[in-house]
């Protein structure tokens, strides 16, 4: 058992003494471990059911777990054909603006090749404005749903 | 020796607070030192490389408020490469809130023969993950584990945090790297009175009232302010004291902020202020009767002697860690115990003779500098060079 799954192992514990859920699977944070910071190694995530899959990857590349949101939608392609239901997440996540503006990339991805079109390299541009504390001050400054709706697009 | 250190949270941080203040005050220490050759650096997650900051521009904009704060970071890349044998990589940051993982870096300099030295606040994400936030629990397990491999030493600021690590260690049956104590600097030596005319109006008003018990800090259910607030009902209110808590109110404490609003005493002997300024701060230390410490866990606590210092009284909840940094300088109650809260002071509300005792053996009570904690710190990663 790796260090990683012990630490796992203890905090889970530690939870469930104090009777909360763990959000997060230890599926998702074994492939999520020793992970490159841009290139997603798809093949890592394969193996995993549907359910685990989507959440693992929405950690791994997106670095938050999914919202209700897109809970819901996800659960009710839950019985798809693991390919197919695979192929729809990563499609989904691979045009996301996290993606662009992190160039991130899905390597070992046996479904499809990731587009970098004009829209990838636009929302790339936006990265800069992720350094500029003098926004960021501004953005705090704003209705706390629109900062979550920032915080999702950029962060 | 190069001291390779990733100050990304910092210089992304809006507030500079908690971690993020310790990670500013020991690197423009350990700039201003001048024997050793500190490299700050800063992640750019589009371009996954570290960037060299500008020491001047950062002693400018942190030490002076000077400049801003991206003409910091220069454009002088770090690859991962450079980072090798003779050189230390020191976590001084909050870098599990970075991209790049430590699960992945560590691995690759220690293979080039760098040393990495971890400074662990904490390790309350592990053993106490119900009072944080799980999303920042996820991260940490990822940079503890790292550490517990590949870390060459360890620096943390009470040696209850030390045992903790033991512990799970022992427990995780990996080896714990040498790890080593160094307590946090606390520079309030200057005793600046803060006028009533330097604060808002209602922070006056609400201190000239009635002697009060004040508590600082964010207010998330670590903290226990909930404590506070069952003491005031049981025997605080009638005793006399107001209350008043100092801090954002953070995550899951929306049932909390309910009961304060709707509490019939709420701005007349119960006040919660937020965002307030240094002098806000200080003008409510000078004026409290104590400062109530009530966390269930914490790595180090700073207000403690940051209260002490002011001259402020102190009852804290009884843990290794507060009576390994005040000792005999605060007064203690049972952890999570209201009762022997309101006992406590109690005693100390009929003997004034105490309190004033208290009050003045205070003044005793000597903190780190910053200074003093930078220079530890460098004997510290010292060690670890000779030892390459």
């Amino acid at each position: 058992m790796s260090v990683y799954e012990k630490v796992y192992n203890v905090v889970a514990d530690n939870l469930q003494q104090a009777q909360i859920p763990f959000e997060y699977r230890k599926s998702t944070f074994l492939c999520d471990v020793e992970a490159h910071p841009q290139d997603i190694d798809v093949s890592r995530f394969l193996s995993l059911s549907n359910q685990e899959f989507m959440e693992a990857v929405h950690v791994a590349i997106l670095k938050r777990l999914p919202d209700e949101r897109q809970t819901a939608h996800w659960e009710q392609r839950y019985t798809l054909p693991r390919e197919q239901f695979q192929q729809e997440v990563l499609n989904s996540i691979a045009r996301s603006s996290v993606v662009a503006i992190n160039h991130i990339q899905l390597v070992n991805n046996p479904y499809f090749v990731q587009k970098e079109g004009i829209k990838y390299h636009m929302l790339g541009m936006l990265y800069g404005l992720t350094d500029k504390s003098s926004l960021r001050e501004f953005g705090k400054r704003l209705p706390q749903s629109i900062q979550v709706i920032i915080r999702k697009v950029f962060l | 020796m190069k001291v390779y250190i990733d100050v990304s949270v910092l210089t992304l941080a809006t507030f500079v607070t908690g971690i993020q203040r310790v990670t500013r005050e020991i690197a423009i220490r350990l700039i201003g030192m001048g024997d050793v050759e500190i490299i700050l650096l800063h992640y750019n997650a589009r371009k996954n490389l570290f960037y060299k900051i500008n020491n001047i521009a950062f002693i400018d904009f942190y030490a002076h408020n000077q400049g801003k704060k991206e003409k910091m970071i220069t454009r002088q890349a770090v690859e991962l490469q450079e980072i090798g044998q003779g050189n230390i990589f020191f976590d001084l940051d909050a870098a599990w809130m970075s991209r790049v993982k430590r699960s992945y870096i560590l691995p690759v300099l220690r293979q080039q023969g760098a040393r990495i030295v971890a400074h662990i606040y904490d390790i309350i994400s592990v053993t106490h993950p119900e009072y944080c936030l799980q999303r920042g629990v996820y991260n940490f397990m990822d940079y503890i584990g790292a550490h517990l491999q590949y870390a060459d030493g360890m620096i943390s600021n009470a040696q209850a945090t030390v045992d903790e690590l033991c512990k799970l260690s022992k427990h995780l049956q990996v080896g714990l790297p040498k790890c080593h104590v160094v307590s946090l600097g606390a520079d309030y030596g200057n005793k600046e009175i803060i006028a009533d005319s330097q604060v808002p109006s209602e922070l006056v008003s609400a201190v000239k009232d009635k002697p009060y018990i004040l508590m600082v800090g964010t207010i998330e259910p670590r903290k226990n302010h909930k404590l506070l607030l069952e003491a005031y009902e049981k025997g605080l209110k009638d005793m006399g004291y107001n209350i008043i808590m100092a801090g954002y109110m953070g995550w899951n404490m929306e049932v909390f902020a309910e009961v304060i609003l709707k509490h019939s005493d709420y701005q007349k002997r119960i006040f919660h202020f937020e965002g307030l300024e240094d002098e806000g701060i200080t003008y409510l230390y000078q004026h409290a009767r104590f400062l109530a410490f009530c966390s269930y866990v914490e790595g180090y606590g700073l207000p403690i002697i940051e209260s002490i210092m002011r001259g402020t009284p102190v009852i804290a909840a009884d843990t290794p860690v507060y009576r390994e940094i005040a000792g005999d300088y605060c007064i203690y109650f049972k952890q999570d115990n209201a009762d022997d809260l309101c006992e406590r002071l109690s005693y100390y509300q009929e003997n004034e003779d105490m309190y004033q005792q208290l009050k003045s053996w205070q003044t005793d009570y000597k903190a780190y500098t910053w200074e003093t904690s930078a220079y530890k710190i460098k004997e510290i990663l010292f060690g670890y060079e000779t030892h390459t």
